[in-house]
């Protein structure tokens, strides 16, 4: 759950449809911006909701850098304004995100950051973006061998000898 | 103030189960491609995730749509991908090539459509057949196979897709999936197969519908094959379509007196994005003219030449499909004809507007008496200029907003015997058409029609319409093999100015651009100028205006203009 800090009006200001939003990231940088491009955040829209409901506005704190959160405002600012199927809570689930060119490059970052990415957008409830970095992450160990797919995702290989070279495993995943 | 938050963990330990899940959802175990390279009995790339670690190989042991795609080379992964993906919608693939090759994989795909309640896809194609036209069947295996189809009712399917080849004669089963509604069904696609008109595939919501060499059944004791209305009325049905792609689908000419139920003379389908024809240039007229289409529709037309071959000898010999019989020749009712091919003979009649028509039957050495017709409105014009006509129906019938886009025309291998009074028609019909085209920049235009093209049209005597009016735009013609001593006394009563004729009408066109401080580059090849006429043109028209290709070398590469001197 998000740590929430009272915000007096002169930081927030609230002003019709472009109302700012405060936003604190886990090394406590203070980033404001307007709540329409973060609405692609389900996440967010329900803390919007929040604050509305009880007339007080706060800043929202989320448990992750300001370099990831700039990175996933920069997502939301590039789609603002455009309906993805995806983040549409009312659409049926579309099933896999389609390739997207800009998220291509948008996401042409290491895997750390890219697993950043991807728990963030999951924590502010962004599936498109979730999505694309699924997409992403995959692509990385499409086709490789499991020792390369250890490799790539520094994962550690648990399993017994027996487990790993027992034929039934071999044949059925 | 914010209290003091974690800072993340960027190991792919720490991502919850849902997005390795959402992970492992972009590399299916079998994805269609795997399964077509895999070797029998080895483990799919797919699977290797599960080699991983303990934690990916429970994700995917127990994420069944994971195992959503059914691979059939391996009866054990069939029946393990059918028991992990539980009551999730699958996707079956099967492949008819494998189907005649294998019985180890013909009983798994068998075993595997049972499943069909839950199948989403299912597809039937022939992916490692070399040459499908090789391909044989004579145990019926394909048969069997698909008949396996009839038991079981699909209501998810939205994909479906059964690839025959050209050698089978395949019908579709009757009571495909058990004869029930598909009401999920979104995407069509048939090659090569031979369906009933009432058939559930063709009742269904579809969005997208491709038909390649496929014939439509009707349950009259008859076989129907190629007319455009049986189609015509299924697309009355399918109102949603957004793709529509036909490839040589059989359509042939609609039958004229036939009696239709619901007689679609113009078949609405306003969602359609993409439309694909492929069929001959006159049946593809014809199919469009009864289309009703959005503005914004793409459309790609493939067309070869008319259905039937053409050449300037008499009596033309034409080889043509069954759309020919009908009640008009009293053949629907001779049972002693098969309809299969008929050879049909098209001769000139009395007038050029008549035609003599016979029939003859070779299977069943059977004809049919010679019949007069009048001008048939299925084959319009049985002239040899029929060509031209009917290219001018193909451009007339498509949208407007694509023709004021066309900035190049091409008009090759017209006709060039035509008789003299024919022009005047030919003339009319492609003002009307490039009337059209008002951002043309480029003409090339061979042959004696040419003349139609860019000359100042003659209409009726009721005076003429000067080819600038067409072509406001037109920056580059070319004329190739344009008799000039021909055209030069098409109608010398109607006074053109400066010159009754052709030429005079291009020299006029030339000559205005010119006033107007524009140019427009003139090409003649092999062009039949005689001497009088090539000194009035370069008196007239002075030099650097066009070049005159006095050598005659071709026609096939226009060339920059030069100066010419004036005499």
């Amino acid at each position: 759950m998000p740590t929430i800090v009272s915000v007096d009006d002169s930081t927030v200001p609230g002003e019709g449809s472009s109302r700012l939003l405060l936003l604190v990231s886990s090394d406590n940088k203070h980033i404001v911006v307007e709540e329409d491009i973060m609405s692609r955040s389900r996440f967010i829209s329900k803390q919007v909701e929040g604050f509305e409901a009880t007339s007080q506005r706060h800043a929202i704190l989320l448990p992750f850098s300001s370099f990831v959160l700039n990175k996933v405002i920069e997502y939301c600012s590039h789609y603002r304004g455009y309906y993805l199927l995806e983040d549409d809570p009312d659409a049926a689930p579309p099933g896999r995100s389609p390739v997207r060119e800009w998220d291509q490059e948008f996401l042409d970052v290491d895997r750390n950051m890219l697993l950043r990415i991807i728990k963030a957008a999951h924590y502010l409830e962004i599936k498109s973006l979730v999505g694309s970095c699924a997409r992403a992450i995959a692509d990385m160990i499409r086709g490789k061998t499991t020792e390369e797919m250890r490799e790539i995702l520094g994962v550690e290989n648990d399993f017994t000898p027996e487990e790993e070279h027992s034929p039934s495993s071999k044949c059925t995943g | 103030m914010a209290h003091a938050i974690p800072q993340p963990s960027t190991s792919i330990y720490d991502l919850p189960i849902e997005l390795l899940r959402e992970v492992f959802s972009y590399l299916p175990l079998f994805s269609r491609e795997e399964l077509d390279t895999c070797e029998r009995y080895h483990s799919p790339c797919g699977l290797g995730i599960s080699h991983v670690c303990r934690l990916w190989r429970a994700i995917v042991h127990e994420y069944p749509q994971l195992w959503t795609v059914i691979p059939l080379r391996s009866p054990l992964l069939t029946d393990l991908a059918l028991h992990r993906s539980r009551q999730v919608s699958i996707s079956i693939h099967v492949d008819l090539s494998l189907v005649l090759r294998e019985p180890t994989y013909r009983q798994t795909a068998q075993r595997a459509l049972h499943h069909v309640s839950r199948a989403r896809e299912l597809t039937f194609d022939f992916l490692l057949a070399e040459d499908q036209d090789s391909v044989r069947d004579p145990a019926g295996l394909v048969g069997m196979l698909v008949h396996t189809l009839t038991g079981y009712s699909a209501p998810l399917l939205e994909t479906f897709s059964f690839s025959d080849t050209p050698s089978f004669d395949n019908f579709l089963p009757e009571l495909l999936f058990a004869g029930q509604p598909l009401p999920k069904l979104r995407n069509l696609s048939l090659a090569n197969s031979i369906v009933r008109h009432d058939s559930n595939l063709l009742t269904a919501p579809l969005i997208s519908l491709e038909l390649e060499e496929c014939a439509i059944t009707w349950a009259e004791g008859l076989l129907r094959f190629g007319d455009m209305h049986d189609l015509l009325d299924i697309l009355t049905g399918l109102p949603d379509l957004e793709m529509l792609v036909l490839r040589d689908p059989c359509l042939g000419m609609p039958r004229p007196d036939r009696k239709l139920l619901h007689a679609p003379r113009s078949v609405a389908l306003p969602r359609l994005k993409e439309l694909a024809v492929q069929d001959s240039v006159d049946i593809v007229a014809k199919f469009m003219s009864f289309l009703s289409l959005p503005q914004d529709v793409l459309i790609d037309m493939c067309c070869a030449e008319p259905a039937y071959a053409t050449n300037d000898t008499q009596p033309l010999e034409i080889s043509l499909l069954t759309p020919a019989y009908d009640d008009r020749f009293s053949l629907a009712t001779d049972a002693n004809l098969s309809y299969q091919k008929l050879d049909v003979t098209l001769s000139y009649g009395p007038s050029l507007d008549t035609f003599m028509f016979s029939a003859h039957d070779p299977q069943r050495n059977a004809s049919l008496p010679e019949v007069q017709l009048p001008q048939w409105t299925c084959f319009t014009v049985q002239a040899p200029h029929s060509r031209i006509e009917y290219t001018a129906d193909l451009l007339s019938v498509l949208p407007s907003s694509i023709l004021r886009d066309v900035t190049t025309v091409t008009v090759r291998d017209l006709q060039s015997h035509l008789a003299p009074s024919s022009h005047y028609r030919f003339t009319r019909g492609w003002y009307d058409m490039y009337r059209g085209l008002p951002n043309v920049e480029t003409i090339t235009a061979q042959g004696p029609a040419a003349v139609g093209l860019v000359m100042t049209l003659v209409a009726q005597g009721e005076g003429s319409v000067f080819m600038g009016e067409v072509f406001p735009e037109l920056q580059v013609l070319t004329l190739q093999l344009v008799d000039f001593s021909m055209h030069v006394s098409l109608k010398p009563a109607v006074a053109l100015d400066p010159k009754p004729s052709f030429v005079g009408g291009l020299c006029q066109f030339l000559l205005e651009r010119r006033e107007q401080g524009q140019s427009v580059k003139l090409y003649l090849q092999d062009c039949n100028l005689p001497e009088e006429m090539e000194k009035e043109f370069r008196v007239t028209l002075g030099e650097a205006l066009f070049d005159w290709d006095g050598q005659h070398d071709g026609f096939t590469r226009a060339r920059e203009p030069k100066a010419v001197a004036r005499p």
